[in-house]
């Protein structure tokens, strides 16, 4: 299954690498990769993602790119490339970021 | 950043200062910042690159612990920082200095260990022209640390040290390495220093619906299972986890890393689960319907075949990073954020389970470890048990790895989780010296004991320098099969009996090794030769070696054949 993440990253030494190597390692493909100029202090990737097998969850990537120091928001894109409710905000070194990243579910 | 004029400088500073130079570099600054920052020990080995901070050491109030080999000053920091939960200091020279630290920083993030890893790097200029003992360990680094960082301005570096603490020690913590250029330590800079204390990690908690779920599967629960891990320690829930096992009388297992979270004497508490686990522990998992998940995160050693894990459970999932959350079991209420308040919040009084219970109590007691081995031999898990029980409550082991490790995860009673300073993420040989240096440099009150095989001590062995140099008084209980015992038993289960390289015949006299080295060491035969050796090791006030030899054919049971459900475990 195919799925699109839009990354707000700071313009940190090594924050591009750190994300893309973190994508493949969880066992990701990216498909796509776009990367925006940097504005202010911060820039965007967009990025579209195979995983490599079934086992492999989307949520469970996207809160383990939350817990990049650089990363500040994830957002999902739907099937018309539309910018879906964010799965992840504020990924700021704030302790609480952990349970926004951690939507309820029973 | 603000600058600060020569004379103030001199004025604030209480160490490297001192000497007669009034020319402040960035080497300076790091090295008071460490100092500013609280730090008072750091393990490292000297080279080029990193010959600045050196030269900057001399006077600081720092401790510099010189081991002989890299990979031992990480190793030694990371057993401080899982005795004292601060971010230990290890640092090392560019290139081949760095690459030596890695399986350390590895292990560190593995174990979610707070360490801070100071690298010389070439000089600026010279970065990405393959200079002599340049790589780049930022790189390298990237997939085994928390975050990392290059410091380019000699004025940030107060700034980005104090932050890199932070980082190692807030939330899930972890490595943090700070590469540092030649030429940005040789710089000449007058930074201002961090103002603030390092701070405490903050918490936070989870909705109150969330914990209402959770109670609602627990009232619904028959067979629950309190099943903890390494997450309880780092999220310093572990008095949280007892009155939790108190309140709510819930069976409970630990991984390797839980040991010690729970009451070492409760009568609930039912031993380590997984590959090595007790049968009591994985046939109350595997008959559970409900296990509680907390601090622990679904590792295969822990679940052997996961679609198999406890198959009848349903799952609430507690850890502080929400990242662990339906990683690997999906939950069906996950509670991220602060452990304690998590536990205070589950309720239990509608719970019925003292069916359960006293049939896991009973288990538990039936098929408790035997150590009544036929022989004259020396017998590991028996003489493991009477060490930790003859050293009490300020027992402190720091483990190798290979078959001593699962027997003393086995046999050992601990009455603290950060009291087993073991390699459990990576499974790291050669951990278990430089960890006992460290730990027994921090806790010199403690009985600190490295416990290790022949085969891991070698890999490490140079340290019993440090040991000497030092008197660290650590106690080393070297257990000699001459063998690499747990290959060895994968080999004769699992490869029909191919032993293939495993055979230590012609490992060196540890003892007359250790005397090499200035250390005192003696070799223990047989078992009855095991009550005075004990003793001899743990009142010994210097470093000491008990080479000790034991049957190679021994081995760990229980045990989960690979790919096999914890139901089937085999047992000897």
């Amino acid at each position: 299954m195919r799925t699109s993440l839009q990354i707000e990253l700071v313009d940190a030494e090594g924050a591009l690498m750190r994300l893309i190597g973190l994508v493949e390692r969880r066992g990701f493909t990216i498909l796509t990769l776009d990367k925006s100029e940097t504005s202010g202090s911060q820039f965007t990737v967009t990025m579209t993602l195979e995983a490599r097998d079934d086992a492999r969850n989307m949520d469970v990537l996207a809160r383990q790119v939350a817990r990049l120091l650089d990363v500040r928001t994830i957002f999902t894109r739907d099937a018309h490339n539309q910018i879906a409710p964010e799965i992840a905000a504020q990924a700021a070194a704030d302790p609480d970021r952990w349970s926004q990243a951690c939507p309820p579910r029973y | 950043m603000t600058a600060l004029p020569a004379s103030e400088i001199a004025d604030t500073a209480t160490s490297a200062a001192a000497r007669p130079s009034p020319r402040q570099t960035g080497a300076h600054a790091v090295v008071r910042t460490l100092e500013t920052l609280g730090v008072t020990r750091v393990f490292g080995y000297p080279g080029g690159a990193i010959m600045p901070v050196y030269d900057a050491l001399t006077g600081s109030s720092l401790q510099h612990i010189l081991v002989r080999h890299e990979q031992a000053a990480a190793f030694a920091a990371d057993a401080q920082a899982r005795l004292t939960g601060r971010a230990g200091v290890c640092l090392a020279t560019s290139g081949p200095g760095a690459t030596n630290l890695l399986t350390g920083i590895a292990n560190a993030y593995l174990d979610s260990v707070p360490m801070i890893i100071l690298t010389g790097q070439v000089p600026s200029g010279l970065m990405g022209t393959d200079a002599f003992q340049e790589v780049d360990v930022f790189g390298m680094s990237m997939p085994v640390v928390k975050h990392s960082i290059i410091i380019r301005d000699p004025m940030k570096i107060p700034e980005m040290i104090a932050k890199a603490f932070k980082i190692a020690e807030s939330g899930r913590p972890g490595p943090v390495l700070i590469d540092l250029p030649k030429d940005v330590l040789q710089a000449e800079a007058y930074p201002t220093l961090p103002p603030e204390p390092r701070p405490e990690a903050g918490s936070s908690h989870p909705p109150e619906s969330d914990l209402v779920a959770a109670t609602t599967l627990l009232a619904q629960s028959r067979r629950p299972v309190f099943y903890i891990g390494g997450g309880v320690t780092l999220g310093g829930a572990v008095e949280a986890v007892r009155a939790f096992m108190a309140r709510t009388g819930i069976p409970t297992v630990a991984t390797l890393k839980g040991l010690g979270c729970a009451d070492p004497d409760s009568e609930t508490f039912l031993g380590m689960l997984g590959m090595h686990g007790g049968r009591a522990a994985n046939v109350a998992v595997d008959e559970s319907d409900l296990l509680i998940c907390c601090g622990a995160r679904f590792d295969d050693r822990a679940t052997g075949r996961l679609d198999s894990f406890a198959p009848g459970a349903r799952i609430i999932h507690i850890d502080g990073d929400a990242a662990e959350i339906d990683k690997l079991r999906r939950a069906e209420v996950g509670l991220a954020g602060d452990i304690t308040a998590i536990l205070a919040g589950i309720t239990n009084e509608w719970l019925d389970i003292a069916d359960w219970r006293d049939a896991c109590i009973e288990r538990k007691k039936r098929h408790a470890f035997r150590y009544d081995a036929p022989g004259s031999g020396v017998y590991a898990p028996a003489m493991l048990k009477q060490l930790s029980e003859a050293a009490g409550d300020d027992f402190i082991a720091a483990c190798d790895v290979g078959q001593h490790q699962m027997w003393v995860a086995q046999h050992c009673r601990f009455a603290r989780p950060e009291h087993h300073l073991t390699s459990a993420g990576l499974g790291a040989m050669g951990y278990g010296l430089p960890a006992g240096i460290g730990a027994a440099m921090t806790r010199p009150d403690a009985k600190v004991v490295t416990i290790t095989g022949d085969g891991s001590i070698m890999m490490n062995i140079q340290e019993l320098a440090t040991a000497r140099r030092y008197g660290v008084p650590v106690k080393i209980l070297l257990l000699d099969n001459a063998s690499l015992g747990l290959v060895r038993q994968w080999q004769e289960y699992f490869f029909d009996q191919n032993f293939s390289e495993i055979d230590l015949y012609d490992n060196p006299d540890f003892a007359e090794v250790a005397h090499a080295f200035g250390i005192e060491a003696f070799t223990v035969h047989s078992r009855e030769e095991v009550p005075a050796a004990i003793d001899r090791l743990l009142s010994a006030r210097g470093p000491i070696l008990a080479h000790v030899l034991i049957d190679p054919r021994e081995n760990v049971w229980p045990l989960v054949p690979p790919g096999a459900s914890n139901a089937d475990m085999m047992e000897n």
